[in-house]
C-alpha cells in the first residue's frame, strides 16, 4: 500500500457496447471509448495514456499499442504504456496508473481497456485464450479455460452437495442484470432451467455458464485530487494484487482462490461494500470469489445467489449489476475497465442499469485464468 | 417505371426441379456426433436430401434440365447457352456444363460454362441468360444451379449441406410462364465462407456469415430494387430468399416487411436442407409449380463471398398449361427414403478406404 496522501479520482468514463464489431479495429474501439471518457472529464489534456490489452498481441497484432492509440487520439507527445496481465489486465493497468499519480509522476491519465475477440473463427480464438492458462502445464495438456472451470464446478458440487440447478441461478441473475446495462452484449433474460439444458461446453458447464466472445473498449480518466480539472465521479481508495499457484491442481484446496485471498489480506480489512463487480468468466469463479472474500460461507454462495441475496432486492452487497462477464461480456483486457466505468457511474449516480441507490462503496475483483493472479480495487463515492 | 428495363423482354419458359430420394434426419447427425438436440432445432431443418452413390451435380442438373425442357417445349438445339452454377463440380478443370448440355441434346452450337460464386453462381447464370436473350443474341438460354454440397463431418454445416438441382430456360417475353420485370445484383468482397484450392471441405466465419454477409447483402439487394421499381412488400404474392437454414430466410423476409404467408410457400430447406446453388431457386420452382396468372414473385438468392441478386417476376397466363408437364418439386419431396449415418457416409463417399494389399 502506498503511503502517499495524494487522492486519485475518476473524472471520466466511456464504454463501447460489447458486440461483434466486425468493421471496427482495436484502434477504432479504443478511440470511441477514449473520446467518451475525455469528453466527460471535460478536457483532452492528459499526460499519460495507459492501455490494458491482452489479446491484441495475438488477434490483431500490434506491439507498443498504447503509443499508436495515443496517436490516433491526437495525444501526441504524451507518455504511453501498454499493460498485459491476462484477464486481470484492466486492474493491473489501474494499479500502475494509481501508483504513477500517487508518486506524482503523472497527474492526469487516460486508461483504456480494449480487446478484439472476433478477428478469427472461434477455434483459433480459443487456442489464444488457452494461453491465459499455464502453457507449460495445464494449457500444454489442453486443460484450461472451460475444462478447469468444469473440474472446479464438479468438485464444488460434490464437496458441498450443491445441485446443478442451484448453480444455474448465477447466469440467470447475470442475464437479468444485463438487460438494463446499455453496453451489455447479451441483454436478455435466461431462466435457470434453460442454463441446465443449454449446449454442454465441458460438463457440467453449459454454454450459458460461459462468457461470450465480443469486442469491446472502455476507458476512464484518472486525476490527482489536488489538481482536479474534471468533476470527480468516484475515488480510487486502493488497488491490491497478488499472484498464486499457476494451477488449481497445485493448491492445497483447488477451490481456494489463494491469489485473491492473499490480495484481500493486503487490503488490511474490509468494510461494508455496497456494490461489487466480480470476475465470472465461468459461473463457478464468481461463487468462489464471494466465498474467498468472506461474503458467503464456503459452499453457501450458490444458495445465497439462488435466494436473491446478492440481487437488487437482496440484503447482501449488490453483485454484478452490469451482468458480469457472463452477460455484459468479457473482452479480456477491457473487462476490468468496464467494471470501473460501471461502478464509478453507480457511485456517481449516473448509472442507467441495475442499482439500489445510495451506494457509497464499490469493489472490483478480477483474476486471471483460474487464479494465477488476482486484483482488487476499492472505490468510494465522492462526498459533497 | 419510365424506362423499359431490358430484362422485361424476357421470361421463364421452363423450370425444373430435382431432389435425390435419400433423406438424412437431423437426429442421425446428433446421434453420431453427440450434439445436443437443440443444436439443430434452432435451424428449422427436419432432414436433408442426400445424393445416391451414382449421382453427382451434373447428373442432378440433367434431371432438372430435362424437366425444364418438358415445360418449355422448345427444341434443345434452340438453346444457345448453358450456365452451370455449382460449388461441387465433379471436375476441377473440365466443364460440367458441356456434360449437361450434351446429355440434354443442346450441343454443339451453344455456349457452355461453369460458374462459381458459392451459392449464387446459378443465379448469376440466370441473370447472364436474361442479358443474352434480351440483347437478341439468342432466343433461349439455360441456367442451372446444382450442388452435392460438402460439409466436414462434425462441422455445424453438416446439418444443412444437402443435394439438389434446379434449371430454368430463359426466353422471349412472348409465351413465357413468368416475365422478369426487374433484376438487381449487389456484391462485395466479404469472406464469410470459402473453400481453398485442393481442400475437401469449406470453412466459414461462424457469426460473420450472418449480419455482415447474408443479411447485409440480401437486404441491400432487395431494398434497392424495391426502391428502383416502387414496389412494396405487400405487392407480392410470394417472396423467396436464399435458405442456408430454415431460420435465416424467415428472419430476413420479416425484416424486409414480408409476411410468413408470402415466405412459407418458397421455403424448401426445412424439408431437404440447403442445396446451395439450388436453394432459393428451388424455392422459386416450387412457387411456380403453384402460381396463378398475375402473381408477383420476388426471389433473392445469396452467395457467400458475398452477393445477392433480386428478381421480380410477373406470372402470365401461360403458366397453367406448363405446371403439369413435368414432376413438381413436391413430387420429389414425397419421393423420400430415410437413411442412417452409416449409409450417408457411403453415399457421400466420406468413407475412404486404403488400397488393398
Amino acid at each position: 500500500m502506498n503511503d502517499s496522501m495524494v487522492k486519485v479520482y475518476i473524472t471520466g468514463t466511456g464504454a463501447v457496447k460489447i458486440a461483434r464489431h466486425y468493421p471496427l479495429g482495436v484502434r477504432d474501439l479504443a478511440f470511441q471509448a477514449g473520446k467518451q471518457a475525455l469528453a466527460e472529464s471535460g478536457s483532452d489534456n492528459v499526460d499519460f495514456v495507459i492501455v490494458a490489452s491482452s489479446l491484441s498481441y495475438l488477434q490483431a497484432p500490434q506491439l507498443d499499442l498504447a503509443s499508436y492509440i495515443a496517436s490516433s487520439l491526437g495525444l501526441h507527445g504524451v507518455r504511453a504504456l501498454t499493460i498485459e496481465a491476462g484477464e486481470s489486465s484492466g486492474l493491473a493497468a489501474l494499479e500502475t496508473a494509481v501508483s504513477l499519480i500517487k508518486s506524482e509522476e503523472a497527474s492526469r491519465i487516460l486508461l483504456i481497456g480494449v480487446d478484439k475477440m472476433t478477428e478469427h473463427p472461434s477455434g483459433p480464438t480459443y487456442a489464444m485464450l488457452q494461453t491465459l492458462y499455464d502453457t507449460e502445464s495445464d494449457a500444454y495438456y489442453n486443460i484450461g479455460h472451460a475444462s478447469i472451470a468444469a473440474l472446479l464446478m464438479r468438485l464444488y458440487m460434490e464437496k458441498y452437495e450443491v445441485d446443478r440447478l442451484t448453480l444455474a441461478y448465477w447466469p440467470a441473475m447475470m442475464h437479468m442484470h444485463a438487460k438494463n446495462n446499455p453496453h451489455a452484449m447479451l441483454p436478455f433474460a435466461v431462466a435457470p432451467e434453460k442454463v441446465m439444458t443449454a449446449m454442454p461446453i465441458a460438463e457440467p458447464i453449459t454454454l450459458l455458464d460461459a462468457y461470450p466472445l465480443g469486442d469491446g473498449a472502455a476507458a476512464i480518466v484518472l486525476e490527482n485530487g489536488d489538481e482536479l480539472e474534471g468533476r470527480p465521479l468516484a475515488e480510487i481508495e486502493s488497488v491490491v494484487s497478488a499472484t498464486g499457484m499457476p494451477s488449481p491442481a497445485l493448491r492445497d484446496d483447488p477451490l481456494d482462490l489463494e491469489s485473491l485471498r492473499t490480495a484481500l489480506g493486503r487490503l488490511g480489512g474490509l468494510e461494508k461494500i455496497d456494490v461489487i463487480e466480480l470476475h465470472d468468466s465461468f459461473s463457478i469463479y464468481g461463487l468462489l470469489e464471494l466465498e474467498t472474500l468472506g461474503l458467503a460461507e464456503k459452499g453457501e454462495s450458490a444458495k445465497l445467489v439462488a435466494e436473491g441475496y446478492f440481487s437488487a432486492e437482496g440484503e447482501g452487497p449488490l453483485v454484478n449489476p452490469s451482468g458480469g462477464l457472463k452477460a455484459r461480456g468479457h473482452p479480456i483486457g477491457a473487462t476490468d475497465v468496464y467494471k470501473l466505468v460501471e461502478v464509478s457511474r453507480i457511485l456517481a449516480g449516473t448509472w442507467q442499469g441495475v442499482k439500489r441507490g445510495g451506494e457509497e462503496t464499490g469493489m472490483i475483483v478480477s483474476i486471471n485464468a483460474a487464479g494465477s493472479s488476482a486484483r482488487i480495487a476499492l472505490l468510494r463515492k465522492v462526498s459533497g | 417505371m419510365t424506362q423499359e428495363r431490358p430484362e422485361s423482354r424476357t421470361g421463364i419458359h421452363g423450370w425444373g426441379a430435382y431432389v435425390p430420394r435419400w433423406r438424412l434426419p437431423m437426429e442421425e447427425i446428433t446421434r453420431v456426433w453427440g450434439w445436443p438436440p437443440h443444436q439443430y432445432k434452432g435451424l428449422n431443418v427436419k432432414e436433408k436430401s442426400v445424393d445416391s452413390p451414382d449421382e453427382d451435380s451434373t447428373t442432378m442438373a440433367i434431371e432438372a434440365g430435362y424437366n425444364a425442357l418438358l415445360r418449355a417445349k422448345v427444341d434443345p438445339s434452340e438453346i444457345k447457352a448453358v450456365f452451370f452454377g455449382s460449388e461441387s463440380k465433379p471436375y476441377a478443370v473440365k466443364p460440367s456444363a458441356t456434360i449437361v448440355a450434351e446429355a440434354l441434346g443442346i450441343t454443339p452450337v451453344t455456349m457452355a460454362s461453369d460458374l462459381e460464386f458459392a451459392c449464387r453462381a446459378g443465379s448469376e447464370g440466370l441473370r447472364a441468360s436474361i442479358g443474352l436473350v434480351s440483347s437478341g443474341m439468342m432466343k433461349y438460354a439455360m441456367a442451372i444451379g446444382s450442388d452435392t454440397a460438402q460439409a466436414e463431418p462434425g462441422d455445424v454445416l453438416e446439418f444443412t449441406a444437402s443435394s439438389g438441382a434446379v434449371a430454368f430456360i430463359v426466353g422471349p417475353r412472348e409465351g413465357a410462364a413468368a416475365v422478369f420485370e426487374a433484376t438487381y445484383t449487389y456484391v462485395t468482397d466479404t469472406p464469410d465462407f470459402w473453400r481453398r484450392a485442393l481442400k475437401p471441405y469449406p470453412r466459414h466465419g461462424e457469426g460473420f456469415t450472418g449480419e455482415p454477409a447474408y443479411f447485409h447483402h440480401i437486404m441491400s439487394s432487395v431494398k434497392n430494387l424495391l426502391e428502383e421499381t416502387g414496389y412494396k412488400p405487400s405487392d407480392f404474392k410470394y417472396a423467396v430468399f436464399h435458405q442456408p437454414n430454415g431460420k435465416f430466410p424467415v428472419r430476413v423476409g420479416k425484416r424486409l416487411g414480408f409476411t410468413m404467408e408470402q415466405i412459407e410457400p418458397g421455403l424448401v430447406t426445412p424439408f431437404i436442407g440447403n442445396t446451395y446453388n439450388a436453394s432459393a431457386l428451388l424455392g422459386l420452382a416450387r412457387v411456380l409449380d403453384r402460381a396463378e396468372p398475375g402473381d408477383l414473385i420476388l426471389v433473392a438468392p445469396f452467395g457467400s463471398g458475398a452477393g445477392s441478386d433480386t428478381y421480380i417476376l410477373r406470372v402470365t397466363d401461360a403458366i397453367k398449361e406448363k405446371q403439369g408437364l413435368a414432376p413438381r418439386f413436391d413430387d420429389y419431396l414425397a419421393r423420400r427414403k430415410t437413411i442412417d449415418y452409416a449409409l450417408y457416409t457411403r453415399y457421400r463417399k466420406i468413407l475412404t478406404m486404403l488400397p488393398r494389399g
